[in-house]
């Protein structure tokens, strides 16, 4: 039975039972007249009215009144059940709706979505849902406006609904056609989003419909949030990919082997300060006693010096296949290169060296490289190889100016990249020329593997794990002393420091080399061993005493017949006169000093023992022992 | 007790008055404070007799050597003596180098050691 059904019903039976007229208002139009009237209500709701024109002519007025209050109360409690199960109905419709919403949602979260795809679906979703005549996802990012509707609209409405919600989170109109509902999407990802809906289909939107809006735009803040952050994670693994093949390829770039012309020794090395790095080197083999070493810096780090550093590279290699002079293929590099660089706002430095191992002549140019050092065998005193032009890129024109040098044996030439000497200490202090100036003094007898080692060890040591600011480049190139053949070396660099004295202890085995492992020379290594500890401690000690950012190099040459370790400090000068002469004796306990063990440990050990005070402010000393098979022959 | 992740010291106590150091690792520049340190704290909670046990030590130079000279010192002003046990190749050249055998008390087992310190009552 509908609810007319039931109304009718009633005022039927109530014309037959008493022969008047009953009418029915409903609760929308105004109340009837007649003062024979009762309302309707259900727990408190009004449902509208009953009436008669006159009262039956049978029933008193009592009764009458009694009648009509009775039919009333009948007629309201169906309708009033009634209107609850219609209610229910609406909130199960509701609650499914919102289900339907929802599943959509997680939907179209789970495939790779874009935005724009999903505010297209759900503005459709939501016109349903809400029974409106249209429904809109709009977002704003960086003043740029974006939506999708269910229906064609303008985007200047969808700019005025993005005005009105600017204030509140939740917005109802109802008294202006269309009516609109809209809410605010949260979002923790960049920018702004709204849901509208627009032109309720009955009557305007209720606080039901508010309620709703307002769970649903946080489902989609959510949806949306995931969405930016999935693409962003994407996006960022595309790019570790990309930088991974970057550093592959640079890796793979660099030479494998570096050639080794007869009588000379070459190495070199790049750290870079990221993952990839605008700094290279290679070596072209020209002819068997020829080659070419290319060097150079891109200002920057990263892919897009990286990828410049390839360009240069190839220029460099084609013009020393070519047969190119040093300073010819500086300037050709330079017109090949300058309106590229010039266009990108960058600049380069190269460095190109030859090297012609018969003749023993260097011949190099450079285009604004950090100036080389260049260890002379004969004067001892490092010189600096400045460079021949500027950097690539400055300006189109170029010169073809470069520079010769003869080496000699034991000569040594270190090209490095201004990553190494711009290193800094944690108290901001760069390693320098001097740093490196003070490796060669202590390590240039050492060969070039050996020499590339000491300088990484001392910017390490001088660095105390500062990250580098820049990428670091080194390659070392040694005319060998025809001596060295009959000799092995091992360099070492220390922070001045108590806790790296263990290192020493491999050191010296390393220095020994295979025959460290001979039994017959086990207490003589660890003799030996213990008294290079004894000296280094005590540069750290009483040189350093304590400074942490004193560095200690040393030495370490084996002979055919002894074992030998130089070292170099900058620390406080020795005074000779506390070398003792003679071993102590102890003859009461009392009498034992609690330290100054050390230096006559050392001279028990060593054959030779001897300091010296030079006139850069280094401490040099000379600690060597002969080996127990050259001793026998030897007393 | 653990004072360096080079070095490492426990000990067994023996009585009120004597201990059994255990010395395991590297004895150096760097260590040999906690060792000096120890036996001043044994002197100072009334321990007299030490036998410092040697066979864990890798490496032992002159400032190690010198932690066990302040020992001694400190422990026979009081009255009482420090004695090595089980000294390993290493250490015993060490030793002879700075002529410090000629002066520490060494004996090769650790019992020995304690024996020879056991105060006669």
């Amino acid at each position: 039975m509908s609810t007319a059904d039931l109304i009718d019903y009633t005022l039927s039976s109530w014309q037959a039972l008493t022969g008047t007229h009953l009418a029915y208002t409903p609760p929308t139009d105004l109340p009837p007249e007649s003062s024979w009237r009762v309302a309707l209500e259900h727990d408190g709701e009004p449902l509208g009215w009953l009436s008669l024109d006159r009262p039956p002519a049978l029933f008193t007025e009592d009764q009458a009144v009694t009648g009509l209050a009775l039919a009333g109360r009948l007629l309201g409690t169906a309708l009033g059940e009634r209107h609850i199960a219609a209610g229910l109905a609406d909130e199960v419709l509701a609650a499914w709706n919102q289900l339907t919403f929802l599943y959509e949602i997680l939907k179209v979260n789970a495939v790779k979505a874009s935005r724009a795809e999903i505010a297209a679906t759900l503005s459709q979703l939501a016109r349903g849902v809400f029974r409106c005549e249209n429904a809109f996802v709009a977002w704003r990012e960086a003043q740029r406006l974006d939506y999708r509707a269910a229906e064609p609209l303008a985007g200047e409405k969808v700019e005025a609904y993005f005005e009105l919600l600017e204030h509140s989170a939740v917005v109802v109109i109802n008294d202006s056609a269309p009516s609109f509902l809209g809410a605010r999407v949260p979002l923790t990802a960049a920018g702004e989003a709204i849901l509208g809906m627009i032109g309720a289909e009955s009557g305007g939107f209720k606080a039901r419909d508010r309620q709703l809006a307002d769970s649903l735009s946080e489902q989609l803040g959510t949806v949306l949030d995931n969405l930016a952050l999935q693409q962003q994670l994407a996006a960022n693994l595309r790019l570790q990919h990309e930088l991974e093949i970057a550093a592959q390829i640079q890796a793979a770039l660099l030479p494998r082997r570096l050639p080794q012309p007869p009588g000379y020794e070459l190495a070199g090395m790049v750290v870079a300060a990221s993952r990839v790095g605008g700094d290279f080197y290679d070596v072209v083999e020209l002819a068997p006693q020829r080659l070419a070493v290319l060097t150079g810096d891109v200002a920057g780090k990263g892919i897009p010096a990286a990828m410049l550093t390839t360009l240069i590279r190839a220029e460099l290699r084609g013009q020393a296949l070519a047969g190119v002079t040093p300073g010819e293929a500086v300037a050709r590099a330079n017109t090949a290169l300058e309106p590229d660089l010039n266009r990108l706002e960058t600049f380069a430095t190269a460095l190109v060296a030859h090297l012609d191992a018969a003749a023993h002549t260097l011949r190099f140019a450079s285009a604004g490289h950090t100036a080389s050092l260049y260890w002379p065998a004969a004067t001892g005193q490092p010189v600096e190889l400045l460079s021949t032009a500027l950097p690539l890129g400055i300006f189109p024109e170029s010169t073809r100016a470069e520079q010769a040098v003869v080496m000699q044996p034991g000569d040594v030439l270190v090209l490095y990249s201004d990553g190494v000497t711009e290193a800094l200490n944690p108290a901001g202090a760069l390693f320098g020329w001097g740093g490196l100036a003070e490796t060669l003094t202590a390590v240039h007898a050492a060969p070039a593997a050996e020499i590339l080692r000491a300088i990484q060890q001392a910017v390490d040591a001088h660095r105390r794990g500062e990250p580098l600011s820049d990428d670091l480049t080194v390659l070392v190139l040694r005319r060998r002393r025809p001596a060295d053949a009959a000799a092995a070396w091992r360099t070492f660099v220390l922070p001045a420091e108590t806790r790296h004295l263990k290192t020493l202890d491999d050191l010296v085995g390393e220095a020994l080399g295979e025959q460290a492992a001979e039994p017959n020379l086990t207490t003589w290594l660890q003799e030996f061993g213990l008294a290079v500890v004894e000296h280094v401690t005590n540069l750290v000690r009483h040189a350093y005493q304590g400074q942490p950012d004193g560095r200690i190099y040393g030495l370490f040459t084996r002979a055919a017949d002894r074992l030998t370790l130089e070292t170099l400090d900058a620390g406080r000068p020795f005074d000779p006169a506390r070398l003792p002469t003679e071993r102590p004796h102890y003859t009461h306990w009392m009498d034992l000093p609690e330290g100054g063990y050390g230096l006559p440990l050392i001279r028990a050990v060593m054959d030779e023992f001897t300091y010296e005070r030079r006139a850069a402010g280094h401490n040099f000393w000379r600690l060597s022992r002969r080996l127990p098979t050259a001793r026998a022959g030897g007393r | 007790m653990t004072y360096n992740d080079a070095m490492n010291l426990t000990s067994s106590p023996l009585s009120k008055r004597q201990v059994i150091v255990h010395v395991d690792g590297r004895l150096d520049a760097e260590t040999c404070t906690a060792l000096k340190q120890a036996f001043h704290d044994f002197a100072g909670s009334g321990v007299q007799y030490v036998t410092v046990e040697m066979k864990g030590v890798t490496f032992i130079d002159s400032s190690g050597l010198s932690a066990l000279i302040s020992g001694l010192k400190t422990l026979r002003q009081a009255g009482g003596g420090l004695n090595l046990a089980a000294v390993g190749p290493q250490a015993r050249t060490a030793l002879r180098l700075t002529l410090l055998d000629t002066v520490l008390p060494i004996f090769d087992t650790t019992a020995d050691a304690s024996a020879a310190l056991t105060p006669k009552e």
